[in-house]
């Protein structure tokens, strides 16, 4: 389960972002972000694309989507969950600009946090960053998405802004993200 | 919302935060504005983020913000801050994600008597000649080779290649080019983001406009500028793109993650920084230049792309474009200052600005010499349908680091502003008014209305109430074109 709340912003966009998950926050933060690129993106909005008499999009055989050409594998690095967020995001957007595409799925392989990470190669991540010893929470996974030059808004953008990735004590997870327009 | 009591005015329409408002503060944070403005001002979240900045380790004098601010990210919009070289911060958020946004202003010889009856076809022709639009390409495609040499150049790559005149450098600030600038330091994933977005506008505010110059208040400065009333203008703004954004954001993330090893402790993420002469802050700064340079080229070659429009919708007759002047209003430069209450004379600092534009007083010797009598040329767009101004800078700017405003700045959300604003009828309005408008998204329009912008009239008056920059020219727009 979460949630997505759009929030006014003077000359930029942001989003309250709630999960019952970590994993489902990051989930929710792909849907939030896409659903401003491409607000036909959105799930509600996706089935009722489709055509009366015509099955609703599914994956294909064996868990792969037939429908979602393009695939990228992702592993981040950062320092707590809240730059991992803004960094999933940020890469997601910037392979979205680089292949003219929207990912929308997101399949997580690995969401480590606080783990023993000195069994795992350290590699430089996106944006040539050198790594280093603060590196606590890891994300491994595949985005898959679909070219699209159906962009209704340009996010420059995900900022750190306000960003602040924290459970409550109702045991969901919460964070606001701010992108530059 | 920072309290009443904690703002006290200490000039006409100058404010102040004292230090001792927050215990993290190194220095005071100063904004100007009328007093009209302060309780829409305390409402959003402007001046607690100007308060963040003043928090900077290697904070100078005074955080400052000019009157056309609104809230941000990290920085407020209108925010300058100077960090002490070359010992101080570097911070990216201190220059924003849109490396180099900033205003190219055009000239012709022709009036707009002259113009009035192809305005229409002028306003196609450029929606024509020049690529806008979210995520648009433009008509130039460049290997990984040339674009490193664009980085390394600036607008003088335009000028060797066709678009535009060695001559108009001059008129750039910086002459078009950091020579700091290190294409190694920008990221592979930047130069794909931007590899084609050479001689793009690019989508949300940017945008290029005919004007007429409506009224002259400086007849000295406009002699100058070679300004006069109803003469045809040409101004285009717009940055360094998706590159540019790439780079910011990857500098971003590795400061984020860096800044702790350098005892840095922020308030805001997105104010994260180094160590201007640490490798992080060195390879960050090297690659601000080097988008910086991409930003100056793209403007050279959109420039290229408008009088292309204007030469074949109007003629030989109607002359050429010259460009006046170009600014940036997001970057950091190392420039001279006197600091405010620090004894031993001007010393160098690492002035951000973001959503400022520089405004270099009269005599100052990186002018052109053509211009050093007067002051420099600030160019402050306004929104549609409202006016621009062209400013010259004054000795006053000293205050504030030589900067001015950059705009009207936003008072309205995005959302407020798609909620109250028509699109159509925006554009049917504009037109009635003889101001044609041709825009590839409604959406953009309506968020890009004048009611969503504070009065730019107001804020150009503060600014030369305050001493920073004196009005020469007023604009008024004929035609738009937005992406």
């Amino acid at each position: 389960m979460h949630r997505i709340e759009y929030q006014p912003h003077a000359a930029d966009l942001r989003m309250r972002l709630e999960a019952d998950s970590l994993h489902e926050l990051f989930q929710a933060a792909l849907e939030g972000m896409n659903g401003l690129i491409d607000p036909q993106s959105r799930p509600d909005r996706q089935h009722r694309q489709d055509q009366p008499g015509q099955p609703a999009r599914q994956d294909g055989p064996g868990g792969q989507p037939a429908d979602y050409p393009l695939q990228e594998f992702l592993e981040l690095r950062a320092p707590d969950a809240t730059v991992l967020l803004i960094d999933f995001l940020s890469q997601v957007l910037t392979l979205g600009h680089i292949h003219r595409a929207l990912f929308t799925h997101f399949d997580l392989a690995e969401l480590a946090g606080q783990a023993d990470l000195a069994e795992l190669p350290e590699r430089a991540g996106p944006g040539d960053a050198e790594p280093g010893p603060d590196r606590q929470y890891l994300l491994r996974g595949t985005v898959r998405g679909m070219p699209s030059e159906t962009r209704q808004r340009d996010i420059k953008a995900v900022s750190y802004h306000e960003a602040e990735v924290a459970q409550g004590g109702d045991g969901l997870w919460r964070t606001t993200v701010v992108f530059d327009i | 919302m920072i309290p009443l009591e904690q703002i006290r005015r200490i000039g006409e329409n100058l404010w102040e935060i004292p230090a001792s408002a927050r215990p993290d503060m190194r220095v005071p944070a100063r904004f100007y504005a009328p007093e009209e403005m302060l309780p829409a001002l305390r409402q959003d979240r402007s001046l607690d983020q100007l308060v963040n900045v003043a928090t900077l380790p290697g904070i100078q004098g005074t955080a400052l913000a000019m009157p056309d601010i609104h809230e941000g990210y990290g920085f407020p919009i209108g925010g300058v801050a100077a960090t002490s070289h070359p010992d101080g911060l570097i911070s990216p958020g201190g220059i924003g994600y849109d490396i180099n946004c900033g205003v190219r202003m055009l000239v012709s010889r022709a009036s707009f008597q002259d113009v009035k009856p192809r305005l229409e076809d002028l306003c196609k022709a450029m929606f024509r000649e020049i690529p806008s639009g979210t995520g648009k390409g433009g008509f130039l495609d460049l290997g990984m080779q040339e674009l490193d040499r664009v980085l390394s150049r600036g607008a003088r790559w335009a000028v060797e290649n066709g678009y535009g005149e060695a001559s108009e450098l001059e008129w750039i600030e910086s002459g078009g080019c950091l020579e700091a600038a290190d294409p190694s330091c920008v990221s592979e994933q930047a130069k794909r983001r931007g590899h084609d977005q050479l001689g793009t506008l690019g989508s949300g505010n940017h945008f290029a406009e005919v004007d007429r110059v409506d009224r002259i208040y400086d007849a000295e400065a406009a002699a100058a500028f070679g300004l006069s009333e109803g003469q045809v203008t040409v101004l285009i703004h717009t940055g360094s793109r998706g590159l540019g954004h790439q780079v910011a954001t990857d500098h971003l993330r590795i400061m984020v993650s860096a800044m702790k090893g350098y005892g840095v402790h922020l308030v805001d993420r997105q104010l994260a920084g180094a160590p201007f002469q640490s490798p992080e802050g060195q390879r960050y700064f090297k690659a601000m230049a080097a988008a910086a340079n991409f930003a100056w080229c793209n403007r050279q070659v959109i420039a290229h792309e408008a009088r292309q429009a204007w030469s074949r919708t109007l003629g030989p007759s109607a002359g050429p474009l010259r460009t006046l002047y170009d600014v940036a209003h997001n970057i950091a430069k190392i420039e001279t200052h006197a600091v405010d209450g620090m004894e031993g004379g001007p010393r160098r600092l690492i002035v951000h600005r973001k959503g400022a534009t520089r405004a270099f007083g009269p005599g100052h010797p990186e002018l052109p010499q053509a211009y050093r009598a007067v002051g420099q040329p600030v160019l402050i767009p306004g929104s549609m349908g409202t006016a621009s101004y062209v400013l010259a800078g004054s000795a006053g700017s000293e205050a504030s680091f030589g900067s001015s405003c950059h705009g009207a700045g936003r008072r309205l959300s995005r959302k407020a502003s798609r909620e109250q604003v028509h699109a159509e009828r925006l554009r049917r309005e504009l037109l009635s008014r003889g101001i044609h408008v041709l825009a590839g998204s409604k959406a953009g329009l309506s968020e890009e209305a004048p009611a969503a912008y504070k009065d730019i009239d107001r804020v150009v008056e503060t600014v030369e109430g305050a001493g920073l920059a004196r009005r020469v020219a007023r604009l008024v727009p004929m035609a738009v074109i937005k992406g």
